[in-house]
């Protein structure tokens, strides 16, 4: 997964649940997709998986999930089987097939950090301006952009994304961009927050990159006042990653793990692991014991449960505290698809 | 991580003492009643509340789904996924036999 995995998935997941919940297939593309969809859920390996969204992306490309779908073939080939060639050669072709700009944007900017990697560096350009043709750029789109273009190490483009984001990301700005939103003062107070605390740890990344460090590190600490984080504590934006890599370039190992801590053991794992080694290494001089430090972090930062009363299907209510009783319990939060 | 997946661990583990405990967060009964019968899903299955009682969304910030959160028996969370990548149940269940 090459974005926030959290977000990547949310947003991947919000398409996939809008798209096929709310109607009965009325067209053969829309049955095609029912058919697929059950079989994707229903496959045993992501072998089975992948090759069902080659063979409905080869029909379908141009329905809406497409692409969401398609970065599973990317995820397969380059870091399940260590092919990233072989995953280029699959999906660069399926963009031109591919007709609604948004999700096109988003498998593109998935496809580039594989493309750098082998040396066959993918142009987001094209594909924002399509976006844009039909309107501004979302702030997802915009972190779609943020994200990719710090995994190849494009700072000017990271950075002219997040300035952008930022220049819109007061309550008037919002305001003005969302003409069709009806909320409350203090609704549109809070999404202008979200762009802000979205932009900043990739302009911070960016600027830290482009030799501007302590512009930088004042934007992350201005991004970690108006961090929101989720359930243990782990922000949705890569703010601590990059913060502890900077952290780390600096020299201060020791605040450079104590940073990364949180995503190395609740958040995107694949993505903060390699900064949270990096700075074990340079703190205890080898990697020796790394998986106990992962482990002691993990006791550590560790929250407790909140307990709750909800009721089953037959109408009995039940509390949490009583259901995990000297139990180890596995704590699911879903709908149906 | 998807439900049937859920049963599968709930199968395996609940002699050994995991509690499997699944919310429904949009109030989706019929569909949700639907899908456990078809499925055959026999762990805990809850409904989220609504406005006030909203747990899953005013208590525990989930915005993207299936969130699973594992908990110990001293009832901290030691490990929270999002999402459902073939293979993600794989590090879960090995979480599990950590804490169990």
């Amino acid at each position: 997964m090459s974005r926030p995995i959290w977000q990547c998935l949310m947003l991947g997941l919000v398409a996939v649940a809008c798209g096929c919940g709310q109607q009965p297939p009325e067209n053969p593309a829309e049955a095609a997709y029912a058919t697929f969809r059950d079989a994707y859920l229903d496959a045993g390996s992501r072998a089975e998986q992948v090759a069902l969204v080659e063979s409905f992306v080869a029909e379908h490309a141009g329905h809406r999930n497409a692409a969401y779908y398609a970065t599973d073939i990317i995820t397969y080939y380059a870091r399940d089987l260590g092919q990233p060639a072989r995953a280029y050669d699959v999906v660069e072709p399926m963009l031109s097939r591919m007709t609604d700009p948004g999700p096109r944007l988003y498998l593109a900017a998935e496809l580039a950090p594989v493309a750098a990697e082998i040396g066959r560096p993918l142009d987001l350009g094209p594909f924002i301006e399509a976006v844009e043709a039909e309107g501004p750029l979302s702030l997802d789109n915009r972190e779609t952009v943020m994200s990719a273009a710090c995994k190849v190490g494009d700072w000017p483009l990271a950075a002219e994304h997040a300035e952008a984001v930022l220049a819109r990301a007061t309550p008037e700005a919002w305001r003005a961009d969302h003409p069709d939103r009806e909320f409350s003062d203090e609704e549109v107070a809070k999404r202008a927050q979200q762009w802000r605390v979205t932009a900043l740890p990739y302009l911070g990344w960016a600027h830290y990159n482009q030799g501007r460090t302590d512009e930088a590190l004042e934007l992350f600490e201005q991004a970690d006042a108006e961090r929101v984080d989720d359930y243990v504590g782990v922000s949705p934006q890569p703010l601590d990653r990059f913060w502890a890599s900077a952290l780390l370039r600096e020299g201060d190992a020791a605040a450079a793990l104590e940073r990364v801590s949180r995503d190395a053991v609740f958040g995107d794992r694949d993505q903060a692991l390699p900064v949270f080694r990096q700075a074990w290494a340079a703190v205890n001089g080898s990697e020796d014991g790394l998986n106990e430090q992962l482990w002691q972090a993990r006791q550590r930062l560790a929250r407790p449960i909140d307990d709750f009363t909800l009721p089953d299907y037959d109408g009995r209510q039940h509390s949490l505290s009583d259901l995990r009783r000297g139990k180890v319990l596995l704590l699911a939060f879903w709908f149906p698809t | 991580m998807e439900l049937p997946r859920l049963q599968t661990l709930h199968e395996a583990y609940r002699e050994q003492g995991l509690k499997v405990v699944a919310v429904e967060a949009f109030h989706e009964t019929e569909r949700a009643t639907a899908f456990i019968e078809a499925k055959g899903l026999s762990f805990t299955l809850l409904e989220n509340g609504a406005d006030d009682a909203d747990v899953v969304r005013s208590l525990f910030k989930i915005s993207g789904y299936p969130t699973s959160l594992l908990v110990d028996r001293e009832g901290r969370v030691m490990y929270a996924h999002l999402g459902f990548d073939l293979g993600d149940e794989v590090a879960l269940e090995e979480e599990i036999k950590n804490l169990l």
